[in-house]
């Protein structure tokens, strides 16, 4: 039974950083920009966060700064594609260049470090570590993971019951729609990737303050562009955003849990291979299932653009 | 007072002016206008300036007695909704969810509750008579529905002047009446209706005004429909471009040796084929009973923005003969190209090809069932500018399989040899040039036409789509083009020609096939009359 405990508990552990990252991601999708920079935004975020728990002395303070640097650098990003019109997937990858690069440097300029750089200031786990029994499935879980249901259910009411949720999707969908309804598409695009780059600062924030209570180059380690294909799977709808985080979730966990017990005499590389395999399953299925709707549009109404 | 209008507005789309000094006043409210003219002639442009959705150059709107600056960025005005043509609602929305984006007013504190929003609008639409569920996701609505939901996000804002841009183009015709009584019933009520129209008889039976707009220009002012006819508002609309058409007329019987076939007038022969010379069977006597090269047979295509769709259209050729497609620009004639030539699927519908249905084939596979294509757009379709004379000559017959014997050496397709295959075709077209490897780009008009010509009209061609296949060419290149048609036309090829110059659907049609808002509205055959063609174009049949 324990075996069960702990590989929910690697699950839930696995789950909060990408579905943090997805949900905000979502907003950008829907508003019609690929923000493939969550990679890049989740490290910035991470470093962040730790830098900001380290200087204030509290890692709530800490993730603050991280929110207010990644809306920061999604303003940028903004400017990048919207205004300069630049190739969203292109700027994006230089994105996560400069999250690498830049926390990297950072990292070597401000702590002298290229190692870990950990900090005191964490967030608090409410079910502290080796526990036994079912408790123990929440064993050493940061706040941020019980955060999470009330996060998806404001992002599913912004998304789908406001006016704001409404332009969004508009604003993607359809712009002259948006536009002959009086929407200010590029502004509520401004909106939409501030939101994904301050959700995609928390999904950093657990990684660095949350559960591993350290920074180190290049931890996010794939997770940005997992939480990238969640939300393309899960449709940008908010629950299937939730329900393809967790699948992507179980397949990391699935390969941490294979390392310690054997999973049906399978060899461990292919448990490990697990969460690659499902990403394309997932792609497929969202790119065969979901063909981007409203392509019809683009291009019509050229004038009308703003 | 006036309702509507607007004052010296200019609007340019980079270097063309959309709008030209346009000055239009209407006074009578509850009260249904019309606005007519070709496609072009700015009236679309017209609508989104005066419902404020683009910037004017110049001018200024009024609505309901005050002039607002038409020049403002962009911003929507109270007062005044335009009903789009290409309905303005995200496709995967709900009506409901769709209506809520144009009115978020109705949501306290921007948020909403979903039953509460769907009931609104439910009795919204029930209120003017629209039985639509508010669930619904827009894309999955009939085209009438989604002109209902447009209609009533029009009215819901509380304006009183309401315009519509072409509401019947994408209806089908059984619900066009059901428009127009509602939209009498709600005059009555006191509402203006601006509406843009192209067919005349549809602007007769719902109007009670007519202004008139020609490139960019206004030339008839709002008048009452009572004191103009039909045969004026139609040679209006047609004004400019058949201007155009007479002095390329002139032009032509100028500078041809021999006079067209078929050119009506009093001049011209009655019978087409008494002019033809050579041994070719009269057309008269043509056998009917032999089979079409190409037969399009009840295809029809949804329209969308910027492209008429066709609406069960057939049309079919006989081998020897050339069938002209007339009508004003814009009304199905690049669907119908499109369909034909294998750039389209049609929703409906199928494109046979020498017997052999050819509705599910590829490109290449119609062009080894022979047929060829002169596209109008001969710098993007019809050529590659940045390749060579020879490339442009050769590639389309070796990569769609029909040109490939003997440039093929070792199992390879030999440079040398494909390149002295294009030279023959060129110098057999007399294109003028220096060295067949230089590019494309440094052809003058007639002479890439000529190359175009080398290309699609060859001994293996069996059906030839030619769209304005002389449009912007001198007379000497008009001339080649001609002949080159009719010495196909000789060698037993069918000719599929669209296009706006009616001199030269006279000169070369066997038939003339007239297109309409997408539908095949008459066939006309020699001595073609001027005036009856041009009526058909604009108002349909003449029954």
């Amino acid at each position: 039974m324990n075996e069960v405990y702990t590989f929910v508990n690697s699950v839930l552990l696995g789950t909060t950083p990408i579905l943090w990252a997805a949900l905000g991601c979502l907003f950008a999708h829907r508003a019609g920009i690929y923000q493939l920079g969550l990679e890049g935004l989740m490290l910035i975020g991470a470093f962040a966060s730790i830098g900001g728990a380290i200087a204030l002395g509290s890692a709530w303070t800490g993730i603050l700064l991280a929110m207010a640097v990644c809306v920061l650098v999604s303003v940028v990003f903004w400017f990048v594609v919207v205004i300069l019109k630049a190739n969203a997937i292109i700027a994006g990858l230089g994105l996560v260049g400069i999250g690498v690069g830049g926390t990297s440097f950072l990292q070597g300029a401000i702590f002298h470090t290229s190692g870990a750089v950990s900090a005191n200031a964490i967030i608090g786990a409410p079910v502290s570590g080796t526990a036994t029994g079912p408790l123990s499935m929440l064993s050493s879980l940061s706040l941020l993971v019980y955060l999470l249901p009330v996060a998806a259910f404001v992002v599913w009411v912004v998304a789908r019951r406001t006016n704001f949720g409404l332009r969004v999707s508009a604003s993607g969908q359809y712009p002259f729609a948006a536009k002959a309804a009086g929407v200010r598409v590029r502004l509520v695009q401004l909106g939409a990737l501030c939101i994904t780059g301050a959700m995609c600062a928390i999904g950093g924030s657990e990684l660095s303050v949350g559960s591993l209570h350290a920074f180190s180059y290049d931890m996010t380690a794939g997770v940005g562009y997992v939480a990238f294909t969640a939300v393309l799977f899960g449709r940008e709808a908010p629950w299937g955003v939730v329900l393809a985080s967790f699948i992507f979730g179980i397949a990391t966990a699935l390969g941490i849990f294979s390392q310690i017990h054997a999973i049906f005499g399978l060899p461990l590389e292919f448990i490990q291979m697990m969460p690659y395999i499902v990403t394309v399953l997932a792609l497929w299925f969202a790119g065969w299932r979901w063909p981007q709707a409203g392509s019809a549009a683009e291009g019509a109404f050229a004038e009308l653009r703003e | 007072m006036i309702v509507l209008g607007c004052n010296d507005v200019r609007v340019d789309f980079g270097t063309t002016v959309a709008l030209d000094g346009v000055s239009l006043s209407w006074e009578e409210a509850g009260a249904i206008h019309a606005v007519a003219g070709q496609n072009g002639a700015g009236k679309t442009t017209l609508c989104r300036v005066l419902a404020g959705l683009i910037r004017a150059e110049r001018g200024e709107v009024i609505i309901e007695g005050t002039a607002y600056p038409a020049t403002a960025q962009g911003r929507r005005r109270e007062g005044v909704e335009l009903v789009h043509q290409t309905f303005a609602l995200p496709p995967q929305f709900t009506v409901a969810e769709a209506l809520q984006l144009f009115r978020p007013g109705t949501a306290r504190g921007g948020l909403f509750q979903r039953g509460r929003m769907e009931r609104r609008w439910a009795d919204q639409l029930e209120e003017l008579g629209f039985t639509v569920s508010p669930k619904v996701l827009i894309r999955d609505l009939a085209p009438e529905q989604q002109q209902a939901v447009e209609i009533t996000r029009a009215l819901s804002s509380g304006s009183r002047v309401i315009v519509l841009d072409e509401p019947t183009a994408v209806l089908p015709p059984e619900a066009i009446a059901g428009l127009f009584d509602r939209l009498r019933a709600l005059a009555a009520q006191g509402i203006t209706f601006l509406v843009v129209m192209h067919k005349l008889r549809q602007v007769r039976e719902l109007a009670g005004t007519v202004a008139v707009l020609a490139g960019g220009k206004v030339v008839l002012p709002p008048t009452a429909m009572g004191t103009i006819d039909d045969d004026e508002i139609a040679r209006l609309i047609m004004g400019a471009s058949s201007e155009q058409v007479v002095t390329g007329a002139s032009a032509v019987a100028m500078g041809l040796a021999d006079a067209p076939e078929g050119l009506t007038g009093a001049t011209a022969s009655g019978n087409a084929t008494s002019v033809e010379s050579g041994g070719l069977p009269g057309r008269d006597q043509r056998d009917t009973s032999e089979a079409a090269v190409l037969r399009v047979q009840d295809v029809s295509v949804s329209s969308v923005e910027g492209r008429r769709g066709l609406r069960s259209f057939s049309v079919e050729v006989f081998p020897g003969e050339i069938v002209g497609i007339a009508g004003v620009e814009g009304n199905g004639q690049q669907a119908l190209v499109d369909v034909v030539v294998g750039l389209l699927a049609p929703r409906e519908g199928r494109v046979v090809l020498g017997g052999a249905d050819a509705s599910g084939l590829r490109i290449a596979a119609r062009r080894r069932l022979g047929l060829r294509y002169i596209p109008a757009d001969r710098q993007s379709r019809a050529v590659s500018l940045s390749s060579s004379l020879w490339v442009n000559a050769m590639a389309a017959p070796v990569s769609s399989g029909y040109g490939v014997s003997g440039v093929v050496r070792r199992g390879f397709l030999s440079e040398r040899r494909l390149r002295k295959r294009g030279e023959e075709r060129l110098q057999r077209w007399q294109v003028r040039y220096a060295a067949s490897d230089q590019a494309m780009r440094e052809l003058s008009g007639g002479n890439l036409q000529r190359v175009v010509l080398a290309r699609e009209v060859d001994d293996d061609a069996r059906v030839i789509v030619a769209e304005q296949p002389t449009q912007g060419l001198d007379l000497g290149g008009t001339e080649l083009v001609w002949e080159a048609l009719r010495r196909a036309r000789r060698q037993g090829v069918g000719v599929l020609l669209v296009s706006s110059d009616l001199d030269e659907l006279f000169a070369l049609s066997d038939r003339i096939v007239v297109i309409l808002d997408g539908e095949r509205v008459e066939e006309l055959r020699p001595p073609y009359d001027r005036t009856m063609l041009g009526h058909a174009m604009v108002v349909g049949a003449a029954s």
